[in-house]
């Protein structure tokens, strides 16, 4: 993974703190992450790895501090929840493609991202007769279809089977390779973000930035 | 249906039954009124959501507070009450030539609605989260939303009847998804299947001198039994 980063981050908190009534979630962060970055967020439960991420898609606003995003950059996001349990809304996969586009014709940007995401073969079928492992890949697709720079994936691989995480990471790494666009992805799974991403951040309720992942392991072996 | 509400139009047909006391006691269209009290429902509701109380029981609450109302003003009423009666179990001959135009405007302006933003709607009701990270105000559209089941369902419920106007907006859907097709094609089915059940509906109780929303209702069922047992036959 020889991705050349920029200066200029793409994402960057200042002093940003959230919380809800009943305690503080995130607690003045500042971070930023450079375009073609491959970052891993990883942090107990209840930590803000989730909170993090809605902060900067724009989903929460920071009660102080700065969440900036590159406005110039779309982002992709993939919800923790879409790949898990039952999901039984009456949409084929081409309809959950189309309808994330604005009016117009979409065929060919359709297309490709069915095609890099290996997911061709389920277009007409409905999601809701689709394992975890496919819709989750068909919600890449999704995020894929709207161009992003920066793509975001909250708990990827949860509840998905062995084979199909394999499967999955190899096409974020060929994503990463290509495209040179920007990856975060949360997981529980610390060898995985040690082995996959160029960087990682350690989430409860401050943000500590490990330039070189594997020490992680060493740091954090408890999560 | 999709959005996890079957309990929606149940909540706003009673809701608009206090709107329909309240037209007759102030003298102005029941129907208008019954708009205008649904439409201010409607924005209590996505008000309350907003806020998040345990899970859909906000439209418990409206229910209950619809109904409410409407006993306690029905108090006040004078002479109306058979016209008001008629409000529960529908019926076409009460239906007057303003009502017919303030149903076909209302129809025309849900349909152009949806049909100018059926993206932004099938991406809210697929995913909220999704549709907020795309910078969609989901409150406005949740908003917008009920606003439109709300007028649908003050317009239906004259012919269908505050009772059963529920069962209208549900088991159409629900026949429709025993198909198994996509989001177009189940919301063109279901369109069918209502369309179907008021206009047959309404020849089988003209001819029969049935109550028209029973009637109506009863020939949905058929269609969902149809489309039921056709799923699990085939």
């Amino acid at each position: 993974m020889s991705v050349k980063i920029p200066n200029k981050p793409c994402i960057s908190f200042e002093n940003v703190s959230f919380g809800y009534p009943d305690g503080i979630v995130l607690d003045d962060v500042n971070l930023s992450i450079f375009p073609g970055e491959y970052v891993g967020i990883v942090g107990p439960n209840g930590g803000g790895k989730t909170t993090l991420l809605k902060l900067l898609l724009g989903i929460l606003r920071p009660k102080s501090g700065l969440a900036h995003v590159d406005p110039a950059l779309g982002i992709g996001y993939v919800p923790q929840r879409l790949s898990q349990g039952v999901f039984d809304f009456p949409a084929t996969v081409e309809e959950v493609l189309v309808n994330s586009l604005s009016r117009g014709d979409h065929a060919a940007a359709v297309e490709k991202a069915l095609q890099v995401t290996d997911t061709m073969k389920y277009k007409k079928k409905l999601i809701s007769q689709l394992s975890g492992g496919e819709r989750q890949r068909v919600f890449i697709a999704r995020a894929l279809v709207l161009s992003p720079k920066i793509l975001v994936l909250d708990e990827p691989a949860t509840g998905v089977d062995t084979p199909s995480q394999d499967l999955f990471y190899r096409m974020i790494d060929r994503l990463h390779a290509l495209s040179e666009m920007t990856i975060l992805f949360v997981s529980h799974d610390l060898e995985i973000v040690a082995r996959e991403t160029t960087r990682c951040l350690y989430v409860n309720h401050s943000v500590t930035s490990y330039s070189c992942p594997a020490d992680i392991l060493q740091h954090h072996h408890h999560v | 249906m999709v959005r996890r509400y079957p309990g929606l139009a149940d909540t706003l047909a009673h809701v608009s039954l206090a709107g329909v006391v309240l037209g007759f006691l102030l003298k102005i269209p029941p129907l208008l009124a019954s708009i205008g009290t649904t439409f201010l429902a409607a924005i209590g509701m996505e008000a309350v959501r907003r806020r998040k109380i345990f899970g859909e029981s906000v439209q418990v609450l409206f229910l209950s507070g619809g109904l409410a109302i409407a006993t306690v003003l029905l108090k006040f009423d004078q002479g109306n009450q058979q016209e008001i009666f008629s409000f529960f179990f529908g019926s076409i001959v009460t239906v007057s030539w303003q009502d017919v135009w303030i149903t076909v405007i209302t129809a025309i302006f849900a349909l152009t609605t949806v049909i100018l933003f059926y993206r932004t709607f099938f991406l809210v009701a697929l995913d909220e989260e999704l549709a907020q990270a795309q910078g969609v105000k989901i409150h406005f559209w949740n908003f917008l939303f009920v606003a439109l089941a709300a007028l649908t369902v003050s317009v239906v419920m004259r012919v269908v009847g505050i009772l059963l106007v529920g069962s209208l907006m549900i088991i159409p859907v629900l026949a429709a998804l025993q198909f198994g097709y996509g989001f177009f094609r189940t919301m063109m089915i279901s369109i069918g299947i209502s369309l179907f059940s008021v206009i047959s509906g309404l020849f089988v109780s003209y001819y029969l001198d049935l109550a028209s929303g029973g009637a109506i209702v009863l020939i949905a069922l058929s269609c969902f039994f149809g489309s039921f047992l056709y799923k699990h036959s085939s």
